[in-house]
């Protein structure tokens, strides 16, 4: 879990400017951030720099993650979500920061994110 | 040249040095060697005169003074170079004093198109064949089950008929060129080596293809063709056979081995971009190759730098990883004595050497 200390409190839009799968940039505290609304309807922040080759990750995608137990069938992973980068699509599970079943070498940085008062807020 | 092989005779044993050659090739002289093996309707089908001549070879002219044999393998009677059990024997068994021999064949019925069911009776005639006249002849040789893997439940059904032999320790499959091997219609053979506790092992076959198929020399195809090992290892693990059988052994036979990291560098990479594609494959490829897949060494490269060859071995992350070979009795055939840069430890080379496919094979 991201720590919750020495955090700094951004309102960055109304709950409703986000809809499901959507996934836009924000500049808060001189950072970029790529932040998210998932299918289910809850919100995340990541940061919006892939740490692979830098593309924009708020230019990508936002999908439940695909799994399977058996060659050809395809699918979910509960209620996993993994954001899709622009360029080399590397996936990246927006609650842990890691690409699945990958070891750790690539984490994209995640953040706290909360909807207070119909506001989508983030703690940089 | 005489002086020094009779000086090599026997010299890894007296050396205290433990050999296991994982892949040695018993030959027949003709195919009409298996027609005892043989029921009716087969048997007439390889015995009567103008009859079936036995599968296609490589159709390139060997260029090598011999042919596809070691010029001092070549029998007295002209029958194929490994034919001989005398001769296996003398040349490579007692001359270097060798513990286990893996017999890989060189006969493959996978890599026939048409007929199957001849080609399923064909791969359990030469079973019979191989077991009387190799494997009963000396203990220390080790037997490689033959099957026909486009019927893949006759194959898996031959695996259980001569699998629980004591001394079989591998399926052999060529590496075809017209298609992955890894697919599921394949895979009872896959669960039918698991079963008998059996590894599976690919060597290429008088089909095996380089990426634009027969290019115009041999030399070229020689270069080139260990990207049919690549593809039928990139299909295993793609079409998930690891995660179906977790503790399946694969050895990839006289495939060369350098090109490995680079195979697993591109596949892990391209595993974080698609892995949405094949979502049952639930590790980083490079995982499965370092866990379940064992090479041998021969052909050996030969770079200017040995110490180059070494710091390939390091970049694979697995002292297990390599079991040696000589290829008998083929031109390209490495010596135990011989084949080793001193750039490799002593300890890593005697595991390469033996304890490598003991475990392998749990001998
Ligand atoms: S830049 Fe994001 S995957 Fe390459």
């Amino acid at each position: 879990m991201p720590r919750t200390y020495h955090q700094e409190r951004y309102a960055v839009c109304r709950e409703e400017d986000l809809a499901p799968g959507e996934v836009r940039p924000f500049t808060v505290g001189g950072r970029r951030l790529a932040v998210l609304r998932t299918e289910g309807g809850s919100y995340r922040a990541i940061s919006d720099t892939c740490p692979h080759e830098g593309a924009s990750i708020s230019r990508g995608a936002v999908e439940r993650m695909w799994t399977s137990d058996e060659v050809g069938k395809y699918c979910h992973a509960g209620e996993r979500v993994v954001a899709i980068c622009p360029w080399h699509n590397f996936e990246f599970d927006v609650e842990t920061g890691l690409t699945p079943n990958v070891s750790p070498r690539l984490r994209i940085k995640i953040y706290r994110a909360e909807v207070e008062d119909g506001e989508v807020v983030v703690y940089v | 040249m005489a002086e020094k092989v009779r000086e090599g005779r026997g010299a890894e044993k007296r050396a205290g040095r433990a050999v296991i050659d994982a892949d040695v090739h018993e030959m027949f002289r003709s195919i009409r060697d298996l027609a005892p093996y043989l029921e009716a309707p087969w048997r007439s089908r390889i015995e009567v005169a103008d009859g079936w001549p036995g599968p296609p070879g490589l159709p390139y002219a060997y260029p090598q003074i011999s042919g596809v044999a070691k010029a001092d393998a070549v029998t007295s009677d002209g029958s194929p170079a490994g034919s001989e059990y005398e001769l296996v024997r003398e040349q490579l068994l007692d001359e270097y004093g060798i513990e286990r021999a893996v017999l890989t064949g060189g006969f493959y019925p996978t890599e026939m198109q048409v007929q199957p069911e001849f080609a399923t009776a064909l791969a359990a005639a030469y079973n019979d064949w191989m077991m009387e006249n190799w494997l009963e002849c000396d203990e220390r040789f080790l037997g490689s089950v033959c099957i026909a893997a486009q019927d893949p439940r006759a194959a898996a059904r031959e695996i259980d008929r001569v699998g629980a032999h004591p001394r079989m320790v591998q399926v052999v499959l060529p590496t075809i060129p017209h298609d992955t091997l890894g697919k599921p219609f394949y895979g009872e053979i896959f669960e039918a080596a698991v079963r008998n506790g059996l590894a599976v092992a690919f060597h290429q076959g008088n089909a095996s293809a380089t990426a634009v198929g027969l290019p115009t020399y041999y030399i070229e195809w020689h270069t080139a063709v260990a990207q049919s090992w690549q593809s039928q290892l990139i299909g295993l693990i793609a079409h998930g056979v690891f995660d179906r059988h977790p503790d399946l052994r694969v050895l990839m036979i006289e495939s060369s081995w350098t090109w490995v990291p680079s195979l697993m560098w591109r596949f892990d990479y391209n595993y974080r971009s698609l892995r949405r594609e094949v979502p049952w494959v639930k590790r980083m490829p490079s995982e499965y190759i370092r866990d379940n897949v064992r090479f041998t060494t021969q052909p050996m490269e030969y770079p200017d730098d040995p110490e180059h060859l070494y710091r390939m071995f390091e970049m694979i992350g697995s002292e297990e990883f390599l079991l040696f070979s000589t290829d008998y009795p083929h031109w390209d055939f490495d010596s135990p004595s011989q084949v080793f840069p001193k750039s490799f430890p002593k300890d890593l080379r005697e595991k390469i050497l033996s304890s490598n496919a003991r475990k392998f094979y749990d001998l």
